[in-house]
């Protein structure tokens, strides 16, 4: 793949890179959250067809061009996304050969199927039952069989993206040995994942990938966690922060213990044992890559999870039971959630109802309303917050970006927060935006509010935060001050280091 | 932007055009649509549908649905028939067991499934409607039922006398009047302005509208009847819940975006309990209305009405994805299906071809209702 240049509306995902895999080998790809590894593998996999990128795409020494998805396919590359594409209520030999299975007329030819795909999976040596249902299965034997179904047939490159993000850590330790039977079948795998020491196990070389160029490609042997880290960071701070400092108050929120199982593979932890505390009057940046537990920190405290958290929290003092979100609100705790509009917004509603939703009892008496109260308030938030829009009436669903965040942010500071928890507060917004919430996050803590910000984007966690968390699989990697904070730290504690 | 507001209108109004313009037609071919009786006639006969569709318009916002409200009116109505007209039981206490039992508990039934086991309410309802039919057709044998007596015929057949009428219409305008007057007030002290007395006049005038065209109607020569205040009495409680109270906000918050409102701490399991309890509590007293006018009850009545009843809601604007609605469309909705049934009738058409083209409007209304709702997803 040869200097490929991917441009998004206003954004250059991909800017001249050139990768090259050789036949059986492992090709690690790193890079920070929005390096372009997902641009780069959504190429090559025919999601973005040929013409809407530059640049050429060589397999086994001939050009391809790729119309589609199927495209690629013909050519033997195959990718594993995050989430699997299995049909759960089908059976493991149904799922491998979907839509190509052995038939008479309309009928599917059971045993020849279960036998194919038995002798797929036996080439494998992957001990699965053809007959079991997907849903039987547990996630790591499910990747498996998302594994043989790519496989199957005449295959010549595997892409997994972030394969082991799911997975127990035993359940990792067979996914390896699977890799390296794949390789001695001579089939090329690219391995993309955040975890650099998987990265650096099963990787033969290495691509590292910053801001949409490759800094380097090296053998792994040549390599270090350290140097890693070190190429992918380094990004000069172009964005202005209006960070202010006020002198932290007393703890707000005190978090020991916390862990929540994963619903879906109760051996997994999607947080394991996290404690810390927030302030008044302090920023709190909760940093880490994506699926290491950030979000789900934020929503179990939140009471999103319920009964499935375990731990203790504290408020100024007192025991918060955090059966749903109801009873975390009325202690004085806000989240403004990532998908503003799946979770925050109901875009259906005008502006008015849903600034004042969580907060709707203050505004009446006997449950009756009181409009006037109702409007004066939320067109005072309108204004603090600089919400622009033709009336108060406007549906949120109308709104540009930055401004239904606004709106979920008055949304939540409406019920007089002590901590206020951001995640992802400026995803997909724009510059003017961002700056505006940077402000309203100052203020915030000038009036003494705790705030904890998930996020991804690493100038905004040194920018705005006073103390940064850095997050690893479910766990508390470590602590850094503000002043001892650098992008390095940050990565190499996010990474497992 | 543009767009949505202007669908936002036809929505809201696109049906109401249709009826004004239906109405109109009537003039030239079918004067006898206007006569007094007829009228009073037409009334009385959307009573039954609309007391119900109050409550279906709450379900329906909340992304529900509630299919058992027929079989609720049909076992509220068996009961009340059994214990007044085969156990002599007095009228209120009759009445009193039916509702407690056809409409509360089963719409307590109908919420606490779809709450806490979050099972579709299509697949409960589905359920409860079967079972209470069945329930009902146990009670009564699968016999007609009646006579009933004079104190439970009272609820459905009785006017309020002429002279009484005109006193209560005249009271209804200038309590609209008065309403009109304070909402404006309020838009007026928010927006920072002086009152218009432009709108104020508009409202008068459109009110006063109301006044002598239901004066034609109700005081010339029969007076309003029972069941047609009744329907009046809930469609008002109606539209203050929905609009003024908080629950009728956490309704609307939970059908546009569930997730969302459960996340701003609102109790879900809470909010479907009471409004699935409300819906058949509605549905039960327009059992005793329907009993009561037709002085009995049969195996055959309430048949499709749960039907009947969500076509007028959803051609009233309420969306069946949830979310939107409101109790003026209901109405709207309401008289729609009144006013072409009963021209229907008027003209002589069958049954069966009623069946049709019923049939084919509430197609239409959904149709409509899918595609401006798509709309609106595109454009936001």
């Amino acid at each position: 793949m040869l200097d490929v240049i991917k441009d998004f509306p206003g954004v250059r995902a991909l800017d001249g890179v050139s990768i090259s895999a050789i036949k059986g080998e492992v090709l690690g790809l790193v890079g920070e959250n929005g390096a372009g590894k997902s641009t780069l593998m959504k190429i090559l996999s025919g999601v973005y067809p040929a013409g809407t990128f530059s640049g050429r795409i060589t397999v086994r020494g001939s050009p391809v061009s790729f119309g589609d998805v199927t495209d690629a396919k013909r050519s033997g590359i195959r990718i594993i996304h995050q989430e699997l594409n299995l049909i759960p209520e089908l059976s493991v030999a149904e799922n491998i050969f979907l839509n190509e299975e052995p038939r008479i007329g309309p009928w599917i030819k059971i045993r020849d199927l279960n036998r194919m795909a038995r002798d797929v999976l036996k080439t494998l040596s992957l001990e699965i039952d053809p007959d079991e249902k997907i849903v039987n299965l547990p996630i790591g034997k499910r990747q498996m069989v998302e594994i043989a179904k790519a496989v199957r047939g005449d295959v010549g490159i595997l892409i997994l993206d972030e394969p082991t993000s799911a997975l127990s850590e035993e359940e990792v330790e067979r996914l390896f040995e699977l890799i390296h039977s794949l390789k001695k079948k001579g089939i090329t795998c690219i391995y993309i994942s955040h975890r650099l020491k998987e990265i650096l196990r099963i990787c033969d070389r290495i691509t590292i990938l910053k801001d949409g160029k490759v800094v380097r490609t090296s053998r792994t042997k040549e390599l270090t966690h350290d140097r890693i880290v070190s190429l992918m960071v380094g990004r000069p701070i172009n964005e202005y922060f209006p960070k202010e400092h006020f002198s932290p108050g007393e703890t707000v929120l005190e978090v020991s213990g916390l862990s929540l199982r994963d619903p879906r593979n109760p051996d997994r932890y999607l947080l394991r044992d996290v404690s810390f505390e927030a302030r008044g009057g302090e920023i709190l940046a909760i940093a880490g890559l994506m699926g290491s537990g950030r979000t789900e920190l934020l929503m179990s405290i939140f009471g999103a999870f319920g009964r499935l958290v375990h731990g203790k929290m504290r408020m100024l003092g007192r025991d918060v039971v955090a059966k749903e979100p109801g009873d975390v609100i009325k202690m004085g705790i806000s989240l403004v959630p990532e998908d503003r509009r799946k979770y925050g917004l109901n875009i259906l509603m005008d502006i008015k109802d849903n600034i004042t939703m969580p907060s709707l009892n203050g505004f009446s008496r006997l449950s009756f309303i009181s409009l006037l109260r109702q409007e004066l308030f939320a067109r005072g938030m309108v204004e603090r917050l600089q919400i622009k829009a033709p009336s108060l009436a406007e549906t949120a669903g109308n709104l540009s970006g930055g401004n239904q965040q606004k709106v979920v942010v008055g949304k939540w500071l409406s019920i007089k927060p002590r901590v206020l928890m951001l995640d992802e507060p400026t995803k997909g917004i724009d510059v003017g935006a961002k700056y505006e919430i940077y402000k309203i996050m100052n203020d915030l803590t000038r009036e003494g509010i705790a705030i904890m910000m998930v996020s991804s984007e690493m100038e905004e966690v040194l920018g705005m935060a006073d103390r940064i968390m850095v997050m690893h699989r479910g766990s508390v990697a470590g602590e850094l001050k503000r002043r001892d904070a650098t992008e390095e730290k940050i990565i190499a504690l996010s990474t497992g280091k | 932007m543009k767009d949505t507001a202007f669908i936002r209108i036809i929505r809201e109004y696109g049906i109401l055009s249709i009826l004004i313009v239906n109405i109109f037609v009537l003039f030239f071919f079918l004067p006898n649509f206007f006569t007094t009786q007829n009228l009073t006639n037409l009334s009385r006969t959307i009573v039954d549908v609309g007391i119900a569709a109050i409550g279906m318009t709450l379900v329906i916002i909340t992304a529900g649905i509630d299919l058992s409200v027929g079989s609720c009116l049909f076992l509220t109505g068996v009961i009340a028939a059994h214990l007044n007209s085969e156990m002599g039981m007095g009228a209120a206490g009759s009445v009193l067991i039916a509702v407690l039992l056809g409409g509360v508990l089963l719409g307590m039934i109908n919420g606490f499934f779809v709450a806490r086991f979050e099972i579709t309410p299509f697949a409960v309802t589905l359920g409860t409607m079967i079972l209470a039919r069945g329930i009902a057709l146990i009670v009564s044998g699968g016999r007609a039922l009646g006579p009933l007596s004079e104190g439970l015929l009272t609820i459905g057949q009785s006017y309020i006398n002429p002279k009484a009428s005109f006193w209560v219409l005249c009271a209804a305008f200038l309590i609209g009047c008065l309403a009109f007057w304070r909402k404006e007030a309020l838009r007026s002290e928010l927006e920072g302005r002086r009152m218009s007395p432009k709108r104020i006049t508009g409202w008068v005038l459109l009110l006063l509208l109301f006044l002598i065209a239901s004066v034609y109607i109700f005081c010339s020569h029969y007076g309003i009847p029972l069941p047609v205040l009744i329907f009046v009495f809930f469609l008002i409680i109606g539209g203050i819940v929905l609009n003024r109270t908080t629950f009728g906000r956490y309704i609307y918050a939970i059908g546009g975006n569930e997730e969302a409102a459960r996340l701003s701490g609102i109790n879900i399991f809470s909010v479907k309990l009471l409004v699935y309890t409300i819906a058949s509590l509605l549905g039960s007293i327009s059992g005793i209305v329907t009993i009561s006018r037709l002085n009995g009850v049969d195996a055959s009545i309430a048949t499709y009405f749960e039907l009947n009843v969500i076509a007028s809601v959803v051609i009233g604007g309420t969306s069946l994805m949830g979310g939107v609605g409101t109790i003026k469309g209901t109405i709207i909705g309401v008289l729609f299906f009144g006013v072409i049934q009963n021209e229907m009738d008027l003209f002589g058409v069958t049954s069966f071809w009623q069946m049709v083209v019923k049939g084919l409007l509430i197609l239409f209304a959904t149709w409509f209702d899918t595609i401006t709702k798509a709309r609106e997803r595109r454009t936001s």
